[in-house]
């Protein structure tokens, strides 16, 4: 009997632990690669700057692709987390004096603090954001971004307009910080995947597709957008700290509504609406701008073809509304479900 | 005894138009109800006050004793009412099971931190809703169409889905705003049926708006007739179908049904 809970154990927890090792394997292939000087550290940059457009735009997936609000001001939900997370490592604690245990310890409190302080302000923003609709909400938020970014600058003690300096490169590419970075990111992944196929994922769904009707089914509608722009934001605050402490310095102007727009174009070129979409539209672009880089002053124009020649040949986006299975939960009555997910798109 | 719903001198009005007036009714544990009338005479705008959608500019509507003016939308799908629309409003891009997942949405209770790293109770519980939600397809025989997307079923199966949908929020009163809207006399007679045995097996009240009289007349324990706004006539169904004023109001002096 025993036995046969600690398989039915090995079973549940299989998936779990094949993606954990995955990620290791995976890291350990990028370590070993940039070791035999195979990929400078350069192209583990590029990697690990993906990987954080990745969280964002899959925060920005949950807003806007899952419960259809239309929230365009992504960058001021990085900023919060990337300054309040800088506040901790240089302000609060002198970082690099820590005896080296303490130091995971302090980068991750930090981390939580620029994803919590980051959801403060998805609350403040998602609150009075209910009573405005679509264009007006968008606006709304892009607005909000400016607001904080426009803040940020008369904050003398992180350096107001100049930006803030000599942020610990904790999880700088040198350091290591590949693992932190793909730590979070599989975290996001798994914790949204979870929320989206859960009853408060399908809720939000429900706003997007019809909001009386959902309020109909009992659903506070109210309750879950807020949640959505909550959850979206905490994730921008996470990857925006990631960044404060991988490039060491941070700027206001880092976080303008051009870098906003990224976002949502990362998102609707993969696919709004599925995780897959947001996951490779944020790192095939990511990646796709660099690879332009050497084109300097064209780059921007190859890219916008790019993107002109996508939306005509794939409106719906590169993943087009098929979400990755393994972004599925898998029930046991549900043997035959569709690739669509809960999702629908 | 109190009756499960009574509505007392309901009224509202849009900027100069009382689209309704002093609008009242009494509905008992398993009745059903029926409202008819005219176009526009503001039946769905009464379904629209009994589900919280728009709040009434005057009078009561009480649920089980309790006055639910004034709540929420979701409070009145809390308090135990349901509803389906006159121009179907399914949730269009979802499966027929997603769309019944999400009206079980009260019945699903979970931590939202136990839900982010989906623990067993969680997994168990999403087991268990993919069950109940398919053996209500099942009863309502839509189990066939469990994963088809609910824009791209047939018209008729698109309201059954939509009455299903109803019925998984377990509701105490169903209220269907037009069943038969674009059915054939043969559909009618079906949904005739169904609504008798809907109300045997869920257990649940019915108050349905219906042009059908065939289907009023065959159903209804007690209809109201309202016409611009003003409640005409109530009554069983063959006193009303033979009140005068009634029949004035629906088709004119000398008409008959
Ligand atoms: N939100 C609103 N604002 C203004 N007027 C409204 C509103 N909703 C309904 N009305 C008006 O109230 C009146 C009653 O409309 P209602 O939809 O309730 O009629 P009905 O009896 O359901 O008609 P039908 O049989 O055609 O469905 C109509 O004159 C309509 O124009
Ligand atoms: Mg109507």
């Amino acid at each position: 009997m025993k036995e046969r809970n600690a398989n039915a154990g090995i079973r549940r927890y299989a998936p779990m632990i094949g993606v954990a090792a995955a990620v290791v394997v995976f890291y350990l292939a990028i370590e070993y690669l940039r070791q035999a000087r195979v990929l400078t550290p350069y192209y583990v940059q590029i990697l690990m700057f993906g990987l954080l457009n990745c969280m964002v735009t899959l925060g920005l997936n949950l807003i806007n692709g899952i419960t259809g609000q239309f929230s365009i001001g992504q960058a001021g939900f990085v900023a919060v987390g990337a300054y309040s997370s800088a506040a901790v490592t240089t302000l609060l604690f002198e970082f690099n004096k820590l005896p080296a245990t303490l130091q995971p310890l302090v980068f991750l409190f930090a981390v939580c603090v620029g994803g919590f302080a980051a959801g403060v302000f998805g609350y403040l923003i998602g609150r009075p954001s209910l009573r405005v609709k679509g264009d007006y909400l968008a606006i709304v938020t892009l607005g909000f971004g400016e607001i904080i970014r426009s803040l940020i600058r008369y904050i003398e003690a992180v350096g107001g307009p100049r930006g803030l300096p000599g942020i610990p490169q904790y999880a700088g590419v040198r350091g290591g910080g590949l693992a932190w970075v793909l730590f979070f990111f599989t975290l996001t992944v798994w914790f949204l995947r979870n929320y989206i196929y859960s009853f408060r994922g399908r809720a939000c769904v429900s706003c997007r597709e019809d909001e009386l009707a959902a309020e109909t089914m009992g659903v506070n509608t109210t309750t879950y957008k807020v949640q959505a722009f909550i959850v979206g934001a905490v994730t921008a605050g996470a990857a925006g700290a990631l960044q404060a402490h991988i490039i060491g310095f941070i700027h206001p102007d880092q976080f303008s509504y051009v870098r906003s727009t990224d976002f949502l174009v990362y998102l609707y070129a993969g696919g709004v609406g599925t995780m897959s979409g947001a996951i490779i539209g944020a790192m095939s672009l990511t990646i796709v701008l660099e690879i332009l880089r050497f084109l300097a002053d064209w780059r921007l124009i190859i890219y916008g073809v790019v993107l002109v020649l996508m939306m005509l040949y794939q409106p719906n986006g590169i993943c087009s509304g098929k979400e990755f299975p393994f972004l599925i939960p898998k029930l046991k009555a549900a043997a035959k479900s569709s690739k669509a997910g809960v999702t629908g798109r | 005894m109190t009756a499960l719903l009574e509505v007392r001198s309901l009224g509202i009005r849009f900027g100069g138009l009382q689209a309704v007036d002093s609008f009242h009714c009494r509905l008992n544990q398993g009745e059903i109800g029926g409202i008819i009338g005219p176009n526009g005479a503001g039946k769905t705008t009464i379904f629209n006050m009994l589900t919280g959608i728009y709040p009434p500019t005057a009078g009561e509507i009480f649920f089980r004793g309790e006055n639910l003016v004034g709540r929420p939308i979701h409070g009145f799908t809390e308090h135990g009412i349901a509803r389906t629309f006159q121009n179907i409003r399914l949730f269009k891009e979802l499966s027929a099971l997603d769309n019944i997942k999400i009206a079980r949405h009260m019945k699903v209770k979970y931590g939202f931190f136990p839900g982010l790293f989906r623990t067993e109770a969680v997994s168990r519980r999403e087991n268990e809703l993919e069950e109940e939600c398919l053996s209500i397809l099942e009863r309502l025989s839509l189990a066939q169409y469990a994963r088809h997307k609910a824009s791209g079923l047939p018209y008729g199966v698109q309201r059954r889905l939509e009455i299903a949908r109803a019925l998984a929020t377990s509701p105490e009163l169903l209220l269907l705003d037009e069943p038969a809207a674009g059915m054939n006399p043969q559909e009618v007679d079906q949904l005739s049926k169904t609504i008798l045995w809907i109300r045997d097996e869920f257990k649940v009240t019915i108050l349905l708006i219906e042009h059908h009289m065939q289907l009023v007349m065959g159903v209804c324990d007690h209809v109201t007739v309202v016409s611009f706004g003003k409640l005409l006539a109530e009554g069983k169904p063959d006193e009303v179908k033979v009140n005068p004023v009634v029949v004035e109001a629906y088709l004119g002096k000398g008409g008959k049904f």
